[in-house]
């Protein structure tokens, strides 16, 4: 499935809900020295769990795989434009803020990102 | 070994007709379990759960958000007599996590082949906490008929009609709909059973009538001309959700039987006129089903909807409210946008408004959705108009002789309760 956002790194094979096998994109980049995480979801081409079902394991799996401080983590989740007249299929980004505990990511609570947000991360991205 | 199969009740939506159906989900598990194991079953919604029960090993199968609260407080009764309690069912791995909480162990996924495992390590006082068999879908040919046996039939009897028995032909599914979780629960592909498989557990039910329960069977057309060119002799007549709009299809689900379909009116268009009209030239009616509240919808796109359905001809029409299930994406979007105003799982019944909607308050999308009901049956009632789709049917079983009158004896009961007859 083509994403509207086109440059996606990597398919990210992650451990979902139950065990159950999962994809996403991903995308990695710098802003202002923070470790910026791009999570896409891929809807049908995801076999498994979403990426907000999960979203503290998956920001802790992304991390361990991709060698990333936690505390120095952007974590963007990103649900592509479905190309459907349906407005919930309309692109959006969420930036997510997590509580550390222990090493775990917690409390995640989501933040839509305005049109300035989007143009401040992905400008030279 | 004794083992008693509990369905919890639920409360049932205020104002309409109420039918307790023979539930399809502990039937097929049951049909899973070793021939050691004597099951009982209680449907709660039609008996009462008897507390001072003998079997030691306790079974709750959940199939809607609505029945868990429930099957969480009856778990935590018996498991206070020193009973174990085993969840499964799909509104179990909707809410597996909380599940946990009230169980023994708790079952995730589908159940052929794997209960052996299960009830020997309850045999061996090792039983696991979690059995995890989600996306480890079992050999679809080896699911067999299901244990119809263990249902009181008596208890599923409106004054003498007997309610529709559940059967399905196949599983997963490849469409992946907004509010829908079944991609989840039962994997993205489609996975039909075969066709001889389908149709000897067919000729194992008494009823006449069924309601095929898969979640669209609109999802091959190659097997879907086979099982319906199957089930012409069989003379059964069903319900179901959504039938490939194709000529050919339709003509041979009307010479299958088909009595009835399930299908989402989504919008005012030409093309979902015409398509309830390809069903009715098939001789097949069709319900309506109408979900209110999606983003795109306006009190006035509501609105017009309800009236566009009074003009199309619909048999019925069944209303429900965007429901944010678990493990869905209306439910990731209304967690991230921080819509959800409701947590309560037994209001999570598709009547009543647990979010905000987009373009209107929750008061006013449940006026709407009360408006809806209202307006649609206000010329001519639910039972009023189900009574004439049931008469449809009962011609076609004149006509190939497979009527069967009403059971004299139950005709002062609904559902395991006396009733007065208006005479």
């Amino acid at each position: 499935m083509e994403t509207s956002f086109e440059k996606i790194d990597l398919i990210f094979e992650f451990t979902g809900s139950w065990g159950i096998p999962s994809k996403c994109g991903i995308k990695h980049f710098k802003v202002n020295g923070k470790d910026c995480i791009i999570v896409s979801e891929l809807y049908k081409d995801n076999p498994g769990t979403s990426i907000t079902q999960v979203t503290e394991s998956l920001a802790k799996q992304v991390c361990e795989k991709l060698k990333i401080n936690p505390e120095n983590l952007v974590y963007i989740e990103h649900c592509p434009d479905m190309n459907s007249k349906l407005s919930f299929y309309n692109e959006e980004f969420y930036e997510v803020k997590f509580e550390l505990a222990d090493g775990r990511f917690v409390n995640p609570s989501w933040h839509m990102l305005s049109m300035e947000e989007k143009k401040m991360y992905f400008k030279n991205n | 070994m004794d083992f008693r199969l509990i369905y919890p009740k639920w409360e049932k939506l205020e104002g309409q007709t109420t039918f307790n159906l023979p539930p399809h989900g502990p039937v097929v598990f049951a049909a899973a379990l070793p021939d050691y194991v004597d099951v009982k079953f209680t449907d709660e919604n039609v008996e009462p759960v008897n507390f001072n029960e003998e079997a030691e090993f306790i079974g709750i199968s959940m199939m809607l958000s609505t029945q868990v609260k429930r099957g969480w407080e009856i778990a935590d009764t018996f498991r206070r007599q020193g009973k174990k309690v085993l969840f499964g069912g799909i509104a179990t791995m909707l809410h597996a996590e909380e599940t946990m909480l009230h169980a023994d162990s708790v079952f995730l996924g589908e159940a052929e082949g794997r209960m052996e495992e299960v009830f020997d390590d309850f045999r061996n006082s090792c039983l696991n906490k979690l059995y995890n068999y989600m996306y480890q879908f079992p050999d679809i040919e080896s699911i067999g008929p299901a244990r119809r046996d263990i249902l009181n039939y008596r208890l599923y009897n409106h004054k003498g009609v007997q309610m529709v028995d559940l059967f399905h032909a196949s599983r997963g599914c490849k469409f992946s709909c907004y509010p829908c979780a079944v991609t989840y629960l039962g994997g993205r592909g489609f996975r039909p059973r075969p066709v001889a498989k389908a149709i000897e557990e067919l000729e194992t039910i008494q009823n006449n009538r069924l309601f095929i329960v898969d979640n669209s069977l609109a999802q091959s057309d190659k097997w879907e001309k086979e099982l319906f060119t199957a089930m012409i002799p069989l003379k059964k007549k069903w319900i179901s959700h959504t039938i490939e709009d194709d000529p050919e299809i339709l003509s041979l689900a009307s010479k299958a039987g088909a009595w009835y379909v399930y299908q989402a009116v989504f919008d005012t268009s030409n093309y979902i006129k015409e398509r309830i009209k390809r069903y009715h030239d098939n001789g097949i009616g069709v319900e309506g089903t109408i979900l209110l509240g999606l983003d795109n919808q306006t009190e006035d796109d509501i609105k017009k909807l309800i009236d566009f359905l009074l003009e199309i001809d619909l048999d019925l029409a069944e209303f429900t409210v965007l429901t944010p299930f678990p493990k869905t994406k209306v439910y990731d979007d209304f967690l991230r946008q921080k819509r959800i105003i409701d947590n309560d799982w037994n209001n999570y019944n598709a009547g009543k408004v647990v979010y905000k909607p987009k373009n209107m308050t929750p008061e006013r999308l449940q006026e709407l959705y009360n408006y809806a009901w209202d307006t649609f049956y206000k010329e001519e009632s639910q039972a009023q108009k189900m009574f004439k789709l049931f008469s449809r049917v009962m011609l076609k079983e004149m006509r190939d002789d497979t009527f069967r009158p009403r059971q004299r004896d139950l005709i002062n009961k609904s559902f395991g309760k006396e009733v007065r007859r208006a005479i």
